[in-house]
This record gives C-alpha cells, sequence and structure tokens, in this order.
C-alpha cells in the first residue's frame, strides 16, 4: 500500500469520538422510553414455534375467506321458499342433483 | 477487556443499574468503533445509541461465559454496515466536504489533499470492503477477529481485503492522473 494510505491510516486512528457525559442517561432514557410489542413479551425460544402456528392460523383463515364453501344441502331461505314451489320448479331451481334425460322429459311445464 | 460478568447476569434480569454500568463500561469501545465509520459526532452518537438498544433487545441470547466484547462489537459492526449500506450515496457528498460539522463550528485541522483524496476514495468502496479494510488498517485487527466480528471465513477477509486495497489503488491512481 502506498504511503499516503498508510499515513491516511495512521491519522484515522487518532480521529476517535469519546462518549458525552450524558451519553449513558439519552440511553437509558431510550430503553424506557421503548413500548415492548408482543414478540418482547413471548419468551425467544418459544418465537418460532409461535410463528410458525400463527403462519398456518392464518393460511387456513385466508384459505376460509378466499375459497368459499359449497353448502351442502338447501340452505334455510330456500328450505322455506322451497315449500311453495311446484315439483317442476324445485327440480330447475333447488334441487342440487342433475335430473336425468328420463326424468327431465317426465315433468310437466305446462303452466 | 476487564468487567464484572455478573453485570450481564444482572442486566438480563432487567437491573437498570447494570445496565447503566454496561452502558458506561462499553459506550469507549463502542464509540471508537463507530467513529472509524463516521465523521459526524452526532451521527456517532445515534448510531452508539442504536447499538445499546439492540444489546439490550438480545441480551438475554448472551451468555456471561461468552466473548461479551467481542459480541457487542459484533453488533456495533452491523449496525454501521446497515447504516452505511443505506446511506451510501448520500454521505458520499456530505461526509466529504462536512457541511453539519462547519454549521456546528466544530473545525477540525485541514488535511493534506493527498487525505481527502484517499477519504474520497476509501468512502467510494463498498461497505463490504470498506468495513474489514478499515478494521485492518485502523482498528488494527487481525484477519481471525475481522472474520468473527463480520461473521465471514477468514478466506472471504482476505478476499475483501485485497480487492478493497486493489480499487482503492486503482481510484489513487486515478485520481493522480
Amino acid at each position: 500500500m502506498n504511503s499516503t494510505l498508510n499515513n491516511f491510516f495512521k491519522e484515522e486512528r487518532k480521529r476517535v469520538f469519546e462518549p458525552g457525559p450524558y451519553f449513558t442517561q439519552r440511553v437509558m432514557a431510550r430503553l424506557s422510553e421503548a413500548v415492548p410489542t408482543i414478540w418482547d413479551v413471548i419468551p425467544r425460544a418459544i418465537r418460532p414455534v409461535m410463528a410458525l402456528s400463527m403462519i398456518l392460523l392464518f393460511g387456513v383463515l385466508a384459505v376460509q375467506i378466499l375459497v368459499p364453501v359449497e353448502p351442502a344441502g338447501p340452505g334455510p331461505i330456500i328450505a322455506i321458499v322451497g315449500q311453495d314451489l311446484s315439483n317442476v320448479e324445485y327440480t330447475l331451481f333447488v334441487d342440487p342433483t342433475e335430473p336425468s334425460a328420463a326424468e327431465f322429459d317426465l315433468l310437466d311445464f305446462t303452466p | 477487556m476487564n468487567f464484572d460478568r455478573e453485570l450481564i447476569v444482572r442486566a438480563q434480569a432487567g437491573d437498570k443499574e447494570a445496565q447503566e454500568s454496561l452502558v458506561k463500561t462499553f459506550s469507549p469501545m463502542v464509540f471508537r468503533l463507530i467513529s472509524r465509520f463516521f465523521r459526524s459526532r452526532e451521527d456517532v452518537e445515534d448510531l452508539a445509541q442504536d447499538v445499546f438498544v439492540k444489546m439490550f433487545g438480545r441480551i438475554d441470547q448472551v451468555r456471561p461465559d461468552e466473548n461479551f466484547p467481542g459480541w457487542l462489537q459484533r453488533v456495533a459492526v452491523n449496525t454501521c454496515y446497515d447504516e452505511l449500506r443505506k446511506t451510501r450515496r448520500r454521505r458520499i457528498a456530505l461526509e466529504t466536504f462536512g457541511p453539519r460539522e462547519v454549521a456546528e463550528g466544530i473545525v477540525q485541522p485541514p488535511e493534506p489533499q493527498d487525505f481527502g483524496k484517499a477519504r474520497l476514495a476509501l468512502q467510494a468502496l463498498d461497505p463490504k470492503l470498506r468495513i474489514p479494510l478499515i478494521l485492518k488498517e485502523v482498528e488494527e485487527m487481525s484477519v481471525e477477529e475481522i472474520a468473527r466480528t463480520l461473521s465471514i471465513t477468514e478466506t472471504n477477509v482476505k478476499v475483501r481485503l485485497f480487492r478493497a486495497r486493489k480499487k482503492l489503488a486503482a481510484s489513487l491512481g486515478d485520481a493522480k492522473k
């Protein structure tokens, strides 16, 4: 390395800041101001398990929210309204099973 | 470095006096280390505070029989690295011409022109190369110590030192032309 750099580094060794008289108090004040988050309350050893379980929980919740669940049977409204429907209307609008061609032909569509 | 290891145990238990003693004991070391990378007193003090806040945030990871000063040095260097990376481009100009120092009335003795060029070249280096070089040349750490502080292999330190010196020599060579 050239002499300029060596001299420069030598000078740099002399350039040091010392802590001021109130530095410790400032640090302690900052420490007491710090608001503990939920992660500070949870012991460090439990954090990875906690994080993993939260990811899984949010994952399941996200799937449940984003992917609509198809109802297994008729809902409460259809159950009530369905009582007033004719056989044909019930087959066409409510019955979740698709009628076979033979069943369809048997339906009477006359009003 | 001599200090009462009992202080760490007490600080871990939340004893304020022990925490204060730790800050008092280690603040000169932290200040000296940060001074190697930053030229403004304000920056050095702010970063030193950050280092101690981080230190107390992670103090339960420390075992009293471990090399506590070494661990703290690592926290300080990592804090400097993050800061240098964040503000690298902006600071090249600010630190070189030192407007804050002039504004605060902290007048430093004028330095030879060559030193200014060397400082510019050093500040233009990527923090990945600049930090090991400063630790080696200014802080006079061994390659082994630098490797431990930066959590990298000794070979990696040597490679970074070689690249840093090469780049620095190239920049200074260009500056002379």
